[in-house]
């Protein structure tokens, strides 16, 4: 009996940067038009109240018309407001497309989180990761607003320069061909620039480690001790921040000379050449003024574009960290359904066989192989383990899980209530919550929390202790009533007394399902049905807990470790005077 | 440890402290100060000469038509615009050593006041808190100081002085334009009072959101075994959509400030305009003047918009200088010991401690532990084990009574004289992103590398010499190292500071019982021939003690040797039974 469970892991991500910033184009299409027309607007308009203002001068105040000069004030005004209305609708809808596309990307990251899964840290680094964090996504959003800047700058421009040509065909010319070259003189200096910003960033980032360091180990350097040692690294890290910031801000100050020296120089010029040509009667007065108002304005769409190739330049090393994120792809699985009632699991690898309704566990001095081991019978990793001799990557992820539940000793606590984190998400009524937490040991903890039940959890538990976190975390699992619990140390950070109820509890709400827990805890091993004793990677034995006591001195050296019966071996800590 | 962690976030320095602090920030490099004053002033000046020459050419223009004037008025703008250059750049220049060197001293400040918290009041906040006062808060005020004040400082500077040239050119038409621009004051009043807590709800959204996509990512395994994929992506959605409701909040106020701004520019223009122009006609100011004036009111725009933008981020970063500031408030002054420990005696007098506000956890505890003496505390959870061990190892100041060693109060001790005295090895252990050199020499800084490789050898972390980079091998969050190696780096740690006692709380629970024997075996050398406490969950750990002492909800129940207690039939002979009896 298998039924067929509809495709549902298959996304189809863009895979180059391009087609990237297409995709989160192309979802807003109809906006980013918008944004394209407005902002093209925006920009010709911006050149018409100067002309407008040479007019009032020309044609109202040298021929002292009030009557003009109103006109034209009216016309001033008029425009002016409109500007500010295409303006502010402009920046609404940039606004909406850089936010709508950072938002789109973050989705994509949590999407693509969760259908990694489990193979997500197997498949990407976690600094990768962690690149792909909000900040890419805020500098690919930004990008999307460029077409609006950058065909209006190149429209804007060629209206001003269109302009100057009614006034001076040369002053025209002049602009038309010298600001661009001015431009061009600008790049190699911001290459430079460019080298000096990574320096500057590579301090800071190793500055910014240096402070988490601090603060994450403060309860270390505490105890120990290292407080100066660090606190010096720490100020001679920043003073290097400082001495480099300073170098950057020297390459910086020189661009910033020539940014502001050189179109300042350029308007001096043109001017002098416009006063020079209305001197000689060439020009009027209106047009003079009008000329300086272009060249304020030509600022804007200069500027403007210069931002827009950079911000298509960092948008797209952002996408390409972004795609290689959502390239990568999850284990491949099958779509089988798992059905059978009676089951058996086994992982050829370890050797590690169990039962349907078996109590099992697996005991061994190797702590990774196990877990490896338990990773492989729970179907997380790919493997040959099977399911009545099935390959479980034949299953569905989904199905497989709805009956197999492997419970991780480091499992990561999600922020919360108690009851969400308990509930993962599921409904679980308020019977079945205090179940578990009773069985789980939870419950103890449960009642030093203020609020009970709605005490907020932080992420990865951090208002928790480890034993209680191990807890939680047990009860989350119990939460889901698995078929199969595969759980790996789960009461390790939990003190003997506490230990020993939870393992009877849990071993009686287990009665009638599967559970294999690894451990080498007495406490727990003395209720399994079966033990089975690893060593080095593969199952060496198996049979009842006494049974194994009695022969295998192995495993016997393995577990006295823990009861404190066998005080001839290396026992707890050496206390000697 | 236990439930006693409360949620108290750090303190807050109120407006004062934070202005005096930036009054301290510039005080301390006044000359820095000056020269970005100055600079941004003179640079800002020169901008506003052009408008001004080109008032006077139209003037000369209006007279005769001088071609010889005019270009001499012409090279005079040439100049001015190759001095603006380097003005501009001599002043981006002293502007971002000024902000640079405030930063690295805002930064020192802080280290040092982050590492002086008392570990009671770093064990009581939220370690989040610091975290982000520690690099979001200082990375947004030095951007403030790098960027947004010298441009503020520059833009207010081109405002002013652009209003100052408009007086000096016609006191009316300045009076024009201010009243045409009365719409900025009215509409910036009502921005700011909103922008603040608008600003703070997006940053906070996003925040929530960032921190959720880093939970979904660590947690993607657990997400996957769980079936928490629909979860998580529901929590993604949520905290999009509210992202983008503050987005539009704070935009909406945009909405309305931009539009009233950029209008009322054009009011002032315009009202100038019609203004200077019944002026000019009627023959008060010269056409040079009024088409001065003109461009004045055009150019004020672009510094006056600086400012308006600016102003939110300064706002946010006076919150974030009041938040590091915070921190001060939370440095004790220095308490000096006041006796030199003689001997290394333990003594535990009617020691009463709560955490903040919490209840009682240890409530009168007396305990005399001689030099050389193994002492196991037992009890279940919550008997207040851990924070004795706190308490013992002077990381911890008790309410009532006190914890001397050799006569010395030891919270009160030179932090490296405790260290030599008494050390504290939990489970909970941190390696530093840096050189295995570094990680051990936090114990004593002092020690040469001989000392540092026979502490390694003690605790049997011969892996070292095997390392191609020896003790120069960066390990940390980053370079992965198993949980045993980890817990030997802690150890040899605790070697290099040689101290008379150790107190050890669950130092191997977490480890696998391979790696649990070395580290155990690593201990074992660490220990001999010095004062052991252990906190022990095990019971095994007790037996092997030379005494133990048994507690329960804060105070000691029982003590003496296990036989002793064994045959006492108190409660560790119960406590022994019945773990017995399940196994």
């Amino acid at each position: 009996m298998e039924k067929i469970r509809p495709v549902s892991d298959l996304v189809d991500y863009p895979s180059t940067p391009w087609r990237y910033l297409y995709w989160l184009t192309r979802s807003q299409a109809g906006r980013v038009a918008r944004g394209t027309v407005l902002g093209t607007a925006w920009m010709v308009m911006l050149p018409v109240p100067p002309l407008m203002l040479a007019f009032a001068v020309d044609d109202g105040l040298r021929r002292g018309s009030m009557g003009r000069v109103v006109l034209w004030a009216v016309l001033i005004l008029v425009t002016g407001i409109a500007i500010a209305a295409v303006a502010i609708l402009r920046h609404r809808t940039m606004t909406r497309i850089r936010t709508e596309a950072a938002l789109q990307t973050i989705d994509a990251a949590i999407a693509q989180s969760v259908r990694l899964g489990a193979s997500l840290t197997k498949r990407t680094t976690a600094g990768e990761v962690v690149a792909v964090g909000v900040g890419d996504a805020w500098i690919i959003g930004r990008s999307l607003t460029i077409t609006g800047p950058g065909v209006g700058a190149v429209l804007g421009y060629a209206v001003i320069a269109v302009l100057l040509m009614r006034i001076s065909v040369v002053l025209a010319l002049i602009i038309v061909v010298g600001l661009p070259i001015l431009l061009l003189a600008l790049g190699p200096l911001l290459g430079r620039v460019r080298i000096r910003v990574s320096d500057y960033r590579d301090a800071q980032e190793l500055l910014s480690t240096r402070m988490v360091d601090i603060v994450s180990g403060l309860r270390v350097l505490d105890s120990l001790g290292g407080k100066s040692l660090f606190g010096e690294r720490f100020v001679g890290e920043s003073l290097t921040v400082e001495r480099t910031g300073t170098r950057l801000a020297r390459s910086e100050s020189l661009v910033q000379a020539i940014a502001i020296g050189l179109p300042a120089l350029f308007l001096a010029s043109v001017v002098w050449i416009a006063a020079h040509l209305s001197a000689e009667g060439a020009l009027t007065v209106g047009d003079l003024v009008a000329v300086y108002g272009y060249l304020i304005v030509a600022v804007v769409p200069i500027s403007s574009f210069i931002e827009s190739a950079k911000d298509l330049n960092q948008a797209l090393v952002a996408a390409g960290r972004v795609v290689d994120f959502l390239g990568h792809s999850p284990d491949q699985r099958g779509r089988v359904t798992p059905t059978d009632t009676a089951f058996v699991l086994e992982d050829p690898e370890s050797n590690l066989r169990v039962k349907s309704g078996e109590f099992a566990v697996v005991a061994g001095g190797d702590r990774g192989a196990i877990s490896a081991a338990i990773d492989r019978l729970g179907g997380v990793v790919a493997s040959d383990a099977t399911w009545n001799g099935r390959r479980l990557m034949e299953f569905d992820r989904h199905a497989l899980r709805s009956r197999v539940v492997v419970l991780d000793d480091d499992a990561f606590l999600f922020q919360g209530s108690a009851r969400e984190v308990v509930s993962s998400g599921r409904t679980v009524d308020r019977a079945r919550l205090d179940a578990v937490a009773s069985a789980s040991g939870f419950d103890e903890v449960l009642r030093g929390l203020t609020g009970g039940w709605d005490a907020e959890i932080l992420s990865r538990g951090a208002n928790l202790s480890g034993g209680q976190c191990q807890r939680l975390r047990l009860a989350q699992a119990l939460a889901l009533e698995p078929e199969v619990l595969i759980a790996l140390d789960p009461l390790s950070a939990v003190d003997a007394i506490t230990e020993a109820q939870v393992a009877q509890r849990v071993r009686e709400s287990r009665r009638g399902s599967t559970s294999v827990i690894a451990t080498t805890s007495i406490a727990v091993l003395g209720l399994a049905d079966i033990v089975h004793f690893v060593e080095g990677s593969r199952v060496v034995a198996s049979g009842s807990h006494v049974d194994l006591m009695r022969q295998e001195s192995r495993y016997r050296r393995l577990v006295s470790r823990d009861s404190g019966d066998d005080s001839s071996d290396a026992a707890a800590y050496e206390v000697r005077a | 440890m236990t439930g006693e962690d409360t949620q108290r976030g750090y303190p807050v320095a109120s407006l004062r402290q934070v202005r005096g602090a930036t009054a301290a920030l510039i005080g301390s490099d006044q000359r820095g100060f000056a020269a970005t004053v100055i600079a941004g002033v003179a640079a800002a000046a020169l901008g506003l000469v052009p408008p001004w020459l080109v008032g006077v050419i139209v003037n000369s223009l209006g007279v005769s038509a001088d071609t010889a004037s005019v270009d001499v008025l012409g090279a005079a703008l040439v100049g001015l615009a190759l001095v603006q250059g380097v003005l501009s750049g001599l002043s981006y220049f002293v502007t971002a050593r000024f902000g640079q060197k405030a930063a690295h001293r805002l930064r020192a400040q802080m280290i040092q006041r982050i590492l002086a918290l008392p570990s009671r009041v770093v064990n009581r906040g939220d370690g989040g808190d610091l975290m982000v006062r520690a690099t979001t808060d200082v990375g947004k005020i030095t951007g403030v100081l790098g960027n947004a004040v010298p441009e503020i400082l520059v833009a207010a500077v081109q405002v002013a002085l652009t209003f100052l040239f408009l007086v000096l050119l016609s006191p009316i038409l300045a009076v024009v334009a201010v009243v045409g621009m009365l719409g900025i004051a009215v509409v910036t009043r009502w921005y700011l009072r909103r922008a603040t807590p608008a600003y703070l709800a997006e940053a906070g959204a996003y925040a929530k959101l960032a921190e959720s996509l880093q939970s979904t990512i660590a947690g993607a395994r657990t997400a996957e075994l769980y079936e928490l994929q629909a979860v998580r992506r529901a929590e993604g959605d949520r905290l999009r959509s509210h992202a983008r409701g503050a987005t539009l909040r704070t935009l909406w106020l945009r909405s309305v400030l931009f539009p009233v701004v950029d209008s009322s520019y054009v009011v002032a223009l315009v009202l100038v305009l019609l203004v200077g122009a019944g002026l000019y006609l009627g023959g008060i100011v010269e056409l040079g003047t009024l088409v001065a004036a003109l461009l004045y009111v055009r150019q004020v725009s672009g510094p006056f918009d600086t400012v308006l933008l600016s102003l939110e981020s300064l706002q946010s970063g006076i919150a974030s200088f009041a938040r590091v500031e915070g921190l001060g408030d939370e440095v004790p002054t220095s308490e000096r010991a006041t006796q030199e420990p003689r001997g290394t005696a333990i003594r535990i007098d009617a020691v009463r401690f709560a955490y903040d506000g919490g209840p009682e956890v240890i409530r009168g505890v007396t305990l005399d532990i001689e030099p050389g003496a193994s002492v196991a505390i037992v009890g279940g959870s919550g008997a207040g084990k851990s924070t004795l061990a706190r308490l013992i190892a002077g990381l911890e100041r008790p309410d009532a009574g006190s914890v001397t060693v050799g006569g010395a109060v030891s919270a009160a001790l030179p932090a490296e004289m405790a260290r030599s005295l008494i050390a504290l090895v939990t489970q909970e252990q941190y390696i530093f992103n840096d050189t295995i050199r570094t990680n051990v020499l936090v114990a004593r800084r002092s020690a040469d590398d001989g000392e540092i490789r026979r502490a390694l050898k003690v605790v049997g972390a011969d892996w070292v010499d095997d390392l191609p980079e020896g003790l120069d091998t960066v390990v940390g969050s980053a370079h992965g190292l198993s949980g045993a190696h980890a817990q030997q780096l802690a150890l040899a740690r605790v070697a290099l500071a040689d101290p008379a006692a150790v107190v050890l709380d669950e130092a191997t629970s977490l480890l696998d019982p391979t790696s649990a024997r070395q580290v155990e075996r690593a201990l074992g050398a660490l220990l001999a021939g010095r004062t052991v406490i252990a906190i022990a969950h095990r019971l095994s750990t007790a037996e092997d003690a030379r005494s133990i002492i048994m507690m329960d909800d804060g105070v000691v129940v029982e003590a003496g040797t296990h036989d002793e207690l064994l045959g006492r039939e108190g409660p560790y002979a119960r406590l022994w039974r019945s773990w017995h009896l399940d196994s």
